[in-house]
């Protein structure tokens, strides 16, 4: 099982109240840049993050954090460090 | 009788300096909207170049013990990350510029956390009888150690001090001190440091002109800071038999708002029972939780009997919790002579 940009996408408007984003008149993309474009922040981003951590039961290292510019960047964070999108070659399925 | 330490008295001190997010914007690439939306901080306290950290520190002993009820102290414990000198200690200069010459001294270095490390050390040793009544100072000076255009931690961190005085009394009155919870990751020692200046990497003529200041990894700080304060705030009060529901009031290290909001938030707390006190000071480190109690009770927001839930995350990294219930009639008088503009 592979993490989509799709999935991240609505996490991020499950959790758009808590953050404080307003995401109405904004269209989320995997391009989209996390503090250009969706108005976040170095610590909401953290917040989620860390939402994030918790539902797909993973663990981002402080090294990853600095990597994380677009909803693209938390994908291949995601899909590289969860143990749900190795698939049994190692190789997730698309 | 087992005996415990109780808090006998609390003041602080606060240099007349301030440097306003208008000021900072003027010389490094911020504003007063960017620093206020993440750390909630409009100005921050600036000692003078005639005000170390131990002066400071002296100034807040003093005003604690005004308050006190105990006739002296026999032992003095200033927790600071920016202590005078390498060497020695910031405590004894602290002791002497109180007349306590003679007096037990040290200094503590938990960063952040120092203050809780060391009201479990002094509460310890009340406890033993190794002392009868501690002052427990936290003191910093982090403008000595903020590398000047560095919008990371410039904005954040004020000076300046608060103490404590803790006598030995009964473990089950008001303000006694019970299990402080303590922790700490040396993995994570690269969060907030200071490379250089210390035994691993004495300084070089080549070095980087940021190593002997403060550099702190931001975002990995406020994730580590959440998780860990949220976890040992649970933990102490598991110890006690609490609930979130018990608490009255938390008062965190003031790090910076939004970390504050967020421990709330995971613990499940309303944020009015938070403690806040960093908008016009600043984050002062090991000094921001009895900056807090001493600056409450000043302003009359302490009646006295609220349950507390204090907890600090540091650099370290290191953490730490503990619950006490606020003493009721401590002097009203500690915080005078305080360079307290509120």
């Amino acid at each position: 099982m592979t993490i989509s940009s799709g999935e991240i996408v609505a996490d991020l408007h499950e959790l758009s109240d808590q953050l404080d984003l307003d995401l109405e008149e904004v269209e989320v993309s995997g391009a989209s840049s996390l503090e250009n474009d969706l108005g976040m922040d170095s610590l909401n981003l953290m917040d989620f993050l860390v939402f994030l951590e918790k539902k797909y039961r993973v663990k981002i290292s402080d090294e990853h954090l600095n990597d994380v510019e677009t909803i693209s960047d938390i994908v291949h964070v995601l899909n590289e460090i969860s143990p749900a999108a190795a698939g049994p070659t190692g190789d997730a399925a698309a | 009788m087992a005996r415990a330490a109780v808090i006998d008295a609390i003041g602080h001190y606060l240099p007349e300096g301030r440097e306003t997010n208008d000021e900072l914007a003027l010389r490094m690439d911020t504003s007063d909207e960017w620093i206020r939306t993440r750390t909630g901080i409009r100005a921050r306290a600036r000692a003078g170049d005639d005000e170390p950290t131990s002066l400071l520190g002296a100034r807040a002993g003093r005003a604690a013990l005004a308050g006190a009820t105990v006739p002296d102290v026999d032992l003095v414990i200033v927790a600071t990350t920016t202590p005078d000198m390498k060497c020695p200690a910031t405590a004894p200069v602290v002791a002497s510029e109180l007349g306590l010459a003679g007096a037990g001294s040290f200094d503590m270095n938990s960063a952040c956390t120092g203050f809780l490390a060391g009201l479990g050390v002094a509460s310890g040793l009340i406890s033993r009888g190794d002392a009868r009544a501690v002052l427990l100072v936290g003191a910093e000076k982090y403008s000595s150690i903020i590398y000047p255009n560095d919008r990371g931690t410039a904005p954040i961190f004020g000076d300046g001090a608060a103490a404590m005085v803790l006598r030995a009394g009964d473990p089950d009155e008001l303000g006694a001190v019970g299990r402080v919870h303590l922790g700490s990751d040396g993995n994570l020692w690269s969060l907030a440091h200071v490379r250089s200046g210390g035994s691993a990497f004495p300084r070089a003529a080549e070095e980087d002109p940021h190593d002997p200041y403060l550099r702190m990894d931001g975002r990995a700080t406020y994730r580590h800071a959440v998780a860990r304060m949220t976890e040992t705030c649970r933990a102490a009060l598991a110890d006690r038999s609490m609930t979130v529901d018990d608490v009255d009031l938390l008062v965190a290290h003031q790090a910076n708002v939004r970390i504050l909001n967020e421990v709330a938030r995971e613990l499940g707390l309303d944020a009015e029972k938070s403690l806040v006190d960093l908008t016009d000071i600043g984050n002062t480190a090991a000094a921001s939780i009895p900056m807090a109690l001493s600056r409450a009770h000043a302003n009359g927001v302490l009646a006295g009997k609220e349950r507390m839930l204090l907890t600090a995350f540091g650099a370290g990294a290191s953490w730490g919790a503990t619950v006490l219930q606020w003493p009721a009639g401590l002097s009203q008088e500690t915080s005078r002579n305080s360079g307290d503009d509120n």
